[in-house]
């Protein structure tokens, strides 16, 4: 191959690497702002709430911070009891949130029914950092 | 014109020509790019459960971030009672200096409001935070602090 056409290849991929590296900062930052008609919500923060009102351990270990195999381990005996109590979502209302260099929080309404019948309605704040939810309250 | 002189204005030309197409080449490539994430990135996935509308901030949820926000302890110790001013503490953790309180949403179900505020200040060793917290209110009074 002529050193042209490598050299144009090799040029145009820099180039598409240095978008889509542009790109996935500024979409970031337009998403935590809630630019460009979001509003503001993170995947990670929408998959974390899927995951604890589906009662689902799967969903959560990926957007968790690594943790030893004890932990784990009593992280699915906490879920395997708590899938015994049946809980009804009712409502999931992502509130808003913000932030902060590799910070940002987000905040949900969340409506359940009880396995007796009482209906619950809490909020939860989440504090996500580099594509891992690192509190939750 | 001399051999030289005309040898040094064609590759001039060569160079710049070839400038041109680096840069139209680089541009393409990040055009491309960012059409690429636009496709791969698909933000949130679909909510399955009903959201509730959103509302107005409570007068009694604003004048409580009022206070945060001023730093108005005298006036957040008639606010709020002994149990949420401890709830507050832990919510505000590890903030210790203040700078600027945000509304960023409100619901109501039942009578019940959940409004959330996100701060942003100084932890004790001059770091930058920001931590969310939700005031519950309901009846005009607050009846909690997560």
């Amino acid at each position: 191959m002529s050193p042209l056409v490598t050299g144009s290849v090799g040029t145009v991929l820099v180039g598409a690497l240095l978008g889509f590296l542009i790109s996935s900062f500024v979409g970031v930052i337009a998403q935590d702002n809630g630019l460009l008609g979001g509003n503001g919500e993170s995947p990670v923060a929408r998959s974390y709430m899927m995951g604890l009102l589906q009662q689902d351990p799967g969903l959560l270990t990926n957007i968790r911070p690594t943790r030893d195999i004890a932990q784990r381990a009593l992280e699915l005996q906490g879920s395997a009891q708590s899938r015994n109590t049946n809980i009804t979502p009712l409502s999931l209302t992502y509130l808003g949130g913000g932030s902060m260099g590799g910070f940002s929080i987000h905040i949900y309404a969340v409506g359940l029914r009880s396995g007796s019948g009482v209906d619950q309605f809490f909020p939860l704040a989440l504090t996500v950092a580099r594509g891992k939810v690192i509190r939750s309250e | 014109m001399s051999s030289a002189a005309s040898l040094a204005q064609r590759t001039t030309g060569v160079s710049e020509t070839r400038a041109v197409a680096t840069l139209a080449l680089f541009g393409v490539g990040l055009l491309a790019g960012i059409v690429v994430h636009s496709l791969t990135d698909r933000g949130p996935g679909e909510n399955p459960y009903p959201s509730l509308p959103k509302v107005e901030e409570p007068a009694i949820a604003r004048d409580v971030v009022t206070a945060i926000a001023a730093d108005d302890a005298t006036t957040l110790a008639k606010l709020l009672s002994q149990d949420q001013l401890n709830d507050l503490g832990t919510a505000l953790q590890p903030i210790t200096d203040v700078r600027g309180a945000k509304f960023v949403g409100a619901v109501e179900s039942e009578g019940r409001f959940l409004v959330a505020y996100t701060v942003t200040g100084k932890d004790d060793t001059g770091n930058d935070f920001i931590v969310g917290f939700v005031l519950r209110v309901s009846n005009d009074q607050v009846v909690g602090v997560n």
